[in-house]
């Protein structure tokens, strides 16, 4: 192979790769027409609107054809219909998901509980993930959790008064090499500081 | 000592996200050569590279391939664990987000060595860049005729799907994964039967990690012999990404042949930041063991030399604290982890984790007793060994080399009634990290 690196210049390259906000998806356009562009907040379900639209059910029903069972495509399933509903999942929309593949409402409530990424209480337009684990506590996540706290008005797992904005503390996000860290709704914010917070909150409609 | 990069070669350069880009820099070299081989030369050439798992466990890869039936008449699967969830660890979002077709063309030769025609990549759902990366990189080679019906032309055919999981660390352990891919609760299966003969939807299946899997298409193209002369021995061989995390001036991945001294990792992170001294580092994230910074200074970072020394390589994310760090703070919010993620059912686990963050926060806030030490050390014993999977011993093992090795500082904790290390208020001198 011809592109031979000293290790000082690999170091290096590696480093100059620390993934910038946004990630590296976006200069590729890999985003660009996506149902679920990286930062964007998520639309609320009108209550009066069925929870399984046609364009989820015809997205359901092509994820069936990638499973030898049915029962494999309830976890991508919840992902939409959590989506829908504005991040989090009420319990008609736990049964519609159950009613419309057919399984068991108790055994759909059973994995919804089971993982952190589900959430059956409301969550802010904006849902603020801080990676606290090790790597980030290391350098100062404890710092990030209080910004958020001071400059939100709320505590952990409230949402503002305005509906806009609730945060979280979370396990390991797996971005410790740029760390702290935090997730606001599916993109990643790195190397923060207390000045970058309060101005990325600022941002945030 | 120069080592060109093998597993991060594409790094800086984006083209290579799409299959074109990737073969003009060498790419599908592997998978075409595989597709001329019979399967089990190909399970034979790993075999003979060493190559062993990246993900933790460290097992030989051509030998679980081997283990494949192929007489059963059924469906047999891949499953890629892109799961990535252990503390510390970002080393195959790196390869996803920047490489994806060299992990579709290690899927590939697994695949067809194994006669699989069907791979779901099971990555973790908070990796949203890395999956829609994946995604376009899928789509890319199914119009290109790498994936599909035949498979660069040789009538192999081969599905592969992203499958998202929704924040769980339970499932990157490989049958709690298998649960998951199921749709079912991440729960890990009693075994044996273990998933080679028994996995996804009751058929013989691969798990492997993605740096595994992102080896394989070198050891094809550059031969197993070539693969085995990279590392410290014969049993640690080829290339190893470390990911470097905590306090050094640069935390990343770095590439280096496995086995490359502490010492030499740290100096290529630029050292400890703030012209601070090293106490203490985890050589394999948060399941590892500690070690003493000055004792293992420059230890061989391979699979046995770092079990020699009483803690393991895992997943290779080194977690690095300085002077400052205290001990019983950190292991306390690693306890706090496992307590967290133990999925609740196996009883050693599920209560032996909860006491653990317990007794450690009540010691860290000042509110520890004489006798918490021992406590702690008893609890240690009736978790190791005792549950289903091996998170009740990765729990064990950062609490562990905390009473062993940093015993003086819990008694430290419990005598002065407070935490002798204060709080390290990174940011409070209005210094950026």
């Amino acid at each position: 192979m011809s592109d031979e690196h000293s290790l000082e210049e690999h170091s290096q390259a590696q480093q100059s790769q620390a993934l910038p906000k946004g990630g590296v998806g976006s200069p590729t356009g890999a985003l660009a027409g996506s149902a679920h562009s990286a930062g964007e907040p998520w639309p609320a379900t009108p209550p009066d609107e069925p929870v399984l639209d046609a364009p989820s059910k015809e997205r359901i029903a092509e994820l069936l054809t990638r499973y030898p069972d049915r029962k494999a495509v309830l976890i991508p399933a919840l992902h939409i219909v959590q989506r829908r509903c504005g991040g989090w999942l009420p319990d008609y929309a736990i049964d519609a998901l159950a009613e419309h593949l057919e399984q068991d409402p108790a055994e759909v409530f059973g994995v919804v509980t089971f993982y952190d990424l589900f959430h059956q209480k409301p969550v802010g337009r904006h849902r603020i993930r801080v990676c606290t684990n090790l790597s980030c506590q290391l350098r100062g996540s404890a710092e990030i959790m209080e910004v958020l706290a001071e400059e939100l008005g709320v505590g952990e797992d409230e949402v503002t008064d305005d509906g806009r904005c609730s945060f979280t503390h979370f396990e390991c996000l797996g971005s410790c090499d740029t760390a702290p860290m935090m997730m606001v709704n599916d993109t990643y914010h790195e190397n923060l500081t207390p000045q970058k917070v309060r101005s990325l909150v600022k941002e945030l409609e | 000592m120069a080592f060109e990069p093998i597993l991060t070669r594409n790094v800086g350069h984006p083209e290579a996200r799409t299959v074109d880009g990737y073969k003009k820099r060498g790419g599908y070299a592997g998978l075409a050569k595989a597709l001329k081989m019979e399967p089990g030369e190909v399970i034979e050439e790993v075999k003979t590279s060493g190559l062993r798992g990246r993900g933790g466990a460290g097992f030989p890869a051509g030998l679980k391939w081997s283990f494949v039936p192929q007489d059963t008449g059924k469906e047999k699967y891949l499953v890629c664990n892109a799961d990535e969830s252990e503390p510390g660890t970002f080393k195959d979002r790196l390869l996803m987000e920047h490489d994806p077709q060299q992990l579709i063309e290690g899927n590939a030769i697994c695949c067809y060595a194994v006669g699989a025609s069907t791979c779901y990549i099971y990555i973790r759902g908070e990796y949203t860049e890395a999956l829609h990366i994946m995604e376009e990189a899928i789509k890319d080679a199914y119009d290109a005729g790498i994936l599909g019906d035949n498979v660069m032309g040789s009538g192999f055919k081969l599905d592969m799907y992203m499958h998202a999981g929704a924040g769980a660390y339970i499932c990157g352990e490989e049958t709690g994964m298998l649960e998951s891919l199921e749709g079912k609760r991440g729960q890990p299966r009693v075994k044996p039967p273990f998933p080679a003969v028994v996995g996804a939807f009751g058929s013989p299946t691969v798990i492997n990690n993605v740096e595994t899997l992102a080896n394989v298409p070198h050891i094809m193209e550059r031969g197993g012999e070539w693969f085995a002369g990279i590392g410290t021995d014969e049993r640690n061989t080829g290339p190893k990404l470390y990911a470097v995390s905590g306090h050094v001036e640069h935390p990343g991945t770095y590439e280096f042949p496995i086995g490359v001294p502490f010492s030499e990792l740290l100096d290529a992170c630029g050292g400890i930041w703030r012209g601070r001294e090293l106490k203490a580092y985890i050589p394999g994230g948060a399941s590892a063991a500690i070690l003493p910074g000055d004792e293992f200074y420059d230890l061989p970072m391979d699979f046995d030399q770092i079990a020699n020394a009483g803690s393991m390589l895992g997943s290779a994310a080194v977690m690095v604290m300085d002077e400052t760090t205290c001990m019983v703070r950190s292991v306390a919010r690693l306890a706090k982890f496992f307590n967290h993620e133990s999925c609740g059912q196996c009883t050693p686990c599920r209560e032996g984790t909860n006491w653990m963050e317990l007794l450690l926060t009540r010691i860290e806030k000042g509110q520890g007793r004489p006798q918490d030490a021992s406590l702690l050390a008893n609890i240690c014993t009736h978790v190791s060994g005792n549950s289903l999977c091996a998170l009740g011993d990765a729990a064990v093992g950062p609490v562990k080399s905390l009473v062993e090795t940093y015993f003086h500082e819990i008694e430290q904790h419990v005598a002065d009634g407070g935490c002798p290390y204060p709080e390290i208020r990174v940011f409070s001198n209005g210094q950026a990290a």
